[in-house]
């Protein structure tokens, strides 16, 4: 069952997303821009698949949901070893 | 615990590392809101993967009324964290292009202040918004003084090349802001209050527009130009000094290129001695024009390479119509526009020579006169004592038969001696000399019908003898053989036919042609031409004509021209012969003029 909090979300997420698409060629020029929005785009596939959970395969969505939300906080945690403890000064 | 509950832990376990790496890294240089939104995602998701631990762990589910909303500010502060992220690079680009303007601003302005030109910015206005230090030193004006002036301000006085004042509309700003072109190289004059007087400069102006297309400035940069304008003008002088003593030179005078050996200038005089025209010569070679012989260009070109000058080289030239002239050469040479070359100033020897061979002749003649004189007049007074003697033998013995015959025989060539020695005496100019004042044409006219018959019949003379002329002093016996002397000379040339001219008159000789006959002074004379229109002579003869016994006739004596020309001289006269084989002749003689007529014979 798909639940409210569930799409608001999603929606966000999709608003986000629009918003990156559209300011791609500025997005680019954040440091380590490409695993900053790797992490942005597993936490978004999370979103999509805690919402089909809701519809079918609840099981399998739902482990995979997780592992999304895993990746994004690892990647996460990459972007912040890039940019706050990696030797090279990013700015 | 279940599958998801370990996967919630790595995460959990990740989000962890990330905020130790952050919390160890606060210092990096990263705006603060920026970390504050890094640690505001981190603490949200640390949140998020707790009670989701605690959810699939089975172990609480105190944190899900919390958890709904947590995850909804999750990508919210995703949002806020990116667009703060390019929010920073916008304000880090504006921040950049603002430094970038200023230091692109400090450049400009140190260029206009160190540029090696007087340069004055203006606004649309015309006004005075930058000028660099030259300008005030040109204008002897402070920054303070010009800055904010207008074109239309008093303080400004512009004038034309001319010197003409320059309308303000003309002033370079006010034509570039109508007009919106550039405007290059206007040379004006600007007075400079401070210093009371004008400066002579080379502006420039050229417009800036704004992105609407209007003008945002004016930058006008001028040099100072007087330096360089009397320079020219020094420059233009001495040209023109060049080019007068190029031009004005008496002497022919020639500009060739050394590369190829042509013509580039001439003057004039060389035109008239080579007979060219100007645009005939330039362009061409002189072997091309057969000036001269390969051997001798060589010649030339050796003698400018050894000695880097040619100072009086001399040979012979031929120029347009054939003829041959002697010649002296001096060459160095010159630097035209970056071009070699050699200068050739060139002297024309050959009327020196033909003088000088005129004067030689002259000196020969004065020596074989001084020698034949002396000669003469001692035997003309042996010729006496043997006359007295031969006289006083017929008298003493007047009915000798014998003695009388070759008494006679004897005084006959006695008479022809003596007419013999007065012929070399009178050569020798030491004759009988009585002057008298004669008009020449009356003596002519008089002397001329006995002289005829001793001529060809079939020889007509014609004259021209007009009686008002100047009388001269001369003694009218050695008139007479003068006369007779070339008449006869003239007939014989003639060899039985032809025409001989005889005319007399008053003469000015000018400087020009006094120049051209060696010994002659410029004045009035009296003159006496004898053309006959013969066979001429040659020049080997013409030099030898007063000398005498030099005849070219097998019974000539060879003494008649030689009496002429020491009867002339005996009366300060000149004469002159002017042949060539083929062309006739023509004696010109010259004697000196009475101003007042004493006595006037045969007048």
């Amino acid at each position: 069952m798909i639940q409210q909090n569930e799409i608001i979300m999603l929606l966000l997420s999709m608003g986000l997303m629009f918003f990156i698409l559209i300011n791609k060629q500025k997005v680019k020029r954040i440091p380590v821009a490409k695993i900053l929005t790797a992490g942005f785009y597993v936490l978004f596939a999370g979103y999509v698949l805690t919402n089909l959970e809701g519809l079918f395969g609840y099981d399998l969505l739902n482990v995979l949901e997780h592992i999304c939300y895993a990746a994004s906080s690892i990647l996460m945690t990459v972007w912040c070893w890039k940019i706050f403890a990696y030797k090279k000064d990013t700015k | 615990m279940s599958l998801v509950a370990t996967i919630d832990i790595i995460s959990l376990f990740a989000v962890i590392v990330a905020l130790i790496v952050l919390m160890h890294g606060w210092n990096r240089t990263l705006p603060k809101n920026i970390k504050l939104l890094i640690v505001g995602l981190l603490g949200l998701s640390l949140f998020q993967h707790i009670s989701n631990v605690l959810e699939w762990g089975i172990l609480s589910k105190a944190l899900d009324p919390f958890e709904d909303f947590v995850e909804l500010l999750i990508p919210i502060l995703w949002f806020l964290l990116i667009y703060s992220y390019l929010n920073e690079l916008t304000i880090g680009d504006l921040r950049k292009s603002e430094m970038a303007l200023q230091e692109s601003e400090e450049r400009l302005r140190s260029i206009i202040q160190n540029v090696q030109a007087a340069v004055v910015v203006h606004g649309p206005d015309t006004k005075i918004i930058e000028c660099n230090k030259l300008s005030q030193e040109l204008l002897g004006l402070t920054e303070d003084q010009m800055l904010g002036k207008k074109a239309i301000d008093p303080l400004w006085k512009l004038f034309n090349e001319d010197g003409s004042d320059l309308p303000l509309e003309r002033y370079p700003v006010n034509q570039v802001i109508t007009t919106k072109n550039v405007l290059k190289d206007v040379i004006l004059g600007i007075y400079r209050p401070n210093k009371n007087d004008v400066v002579n400069v080379l502006v420039n102006a050229v417009p800036e527009f704004d992105h609407d297309g209007n003008i945002s400035q004016v930058i006008v940069t001028f040099m100072d130009i007087t330096e360089r304008e009397r320079a020219e003008e020094t420059l233009r002088e001495s040209e023109a000094k060049f080019r007068d003593l190029f031009s004005l030179s008496p002497l022919p005078v020639v500009v060739t290129d050394v590369k190829t050996g042509r013509l580039i200038d001439v003057n004039a005089k060389f035109c008239e001695l080579s007979k060219y025209t100007k645009e005939e010569l330039l362009g061409r070679t002189p072997t091309e024009l057969g000036f001269y012989s390969e051997s001798e260009r060589k010649r030339f070109i050796t003698e400018l390479n050894l000695s880097g000058t040619v100072k009086g080289l001399e040979f012979d030239i031929k120029i347009k119509d054939g003829s041959v002239h002697s010649a002296l050469f001096f060459a160095r040479p010159i630097q035209i526009e970056n071009k070699r070359c050699i200068l050739n100033t060139i002297y024309d020897l050959t009327e020196r020579k033909r003088l000088e061979a005129q004067s030689q002749q002259i000196q020969r003649l004065e020596s074989i006169a001084t020698l034949s004189g002396g000669i003469a007049h001692e035997f003309n007074n042996a010729l006496a004592v043997v006359s007295g003697h031969i006289d006083l033998l017929l008298m003493d013995l007047p009915d000798h038969g014998d003695v009388r015959i070759f008494g006679q025989q004897t005084m006959e060539s006695i008479q022809r001696l003596s007419n013999l020695t007065n012929q070399l005496l009178a050569y020798a100019r030491g004759g009988k000399y009585q002057a008298k004042s004669v008009n020449l044409s009356d003596f002519l006219r008089n002397t001329l019908p006995n002289i005829i018959p001793q001529i060809g019949f079939d020889i007509s003379i014609d004259t021209d003898l007009p009686r008002d002329i100047s009388s001269i002093n001369a003694d009218t016996t050695q008139l007479l053989m003068v006369i007779s002397a070339v008449i006869t000379n003239a007939s014989e040339a003639l060899e039985g036919e032809g025409r001989i001219r005889i005319i007399s008159g008053d003469e000015e000789i000018d400087d020009e042609y006094a120049a051209s006959r060696p010994g002659l002074t410029p004045g009035w004379y009296v003159g006496l031409t004898i053309k006959d229109d013969g066979e001429g002579m040659d020049e080997e003869t013409k030099s030898r004509i007063f000398e005498p016994f030099f005849t070219t006739k097998f019974q000539g004596r060879g003494l008649g021209m030689a009496a002429v020309y020491g009867i002339i001289k005996n009366h300060d006269g000149y004469v002159y012969v002017d042949s060539e084989p083929g062309e006739g002749t023509v004696v010109r003689i010259f004697l000196p003029r009475v101003e007042t007529n004493i006595e006037v014979l045969y007048g």
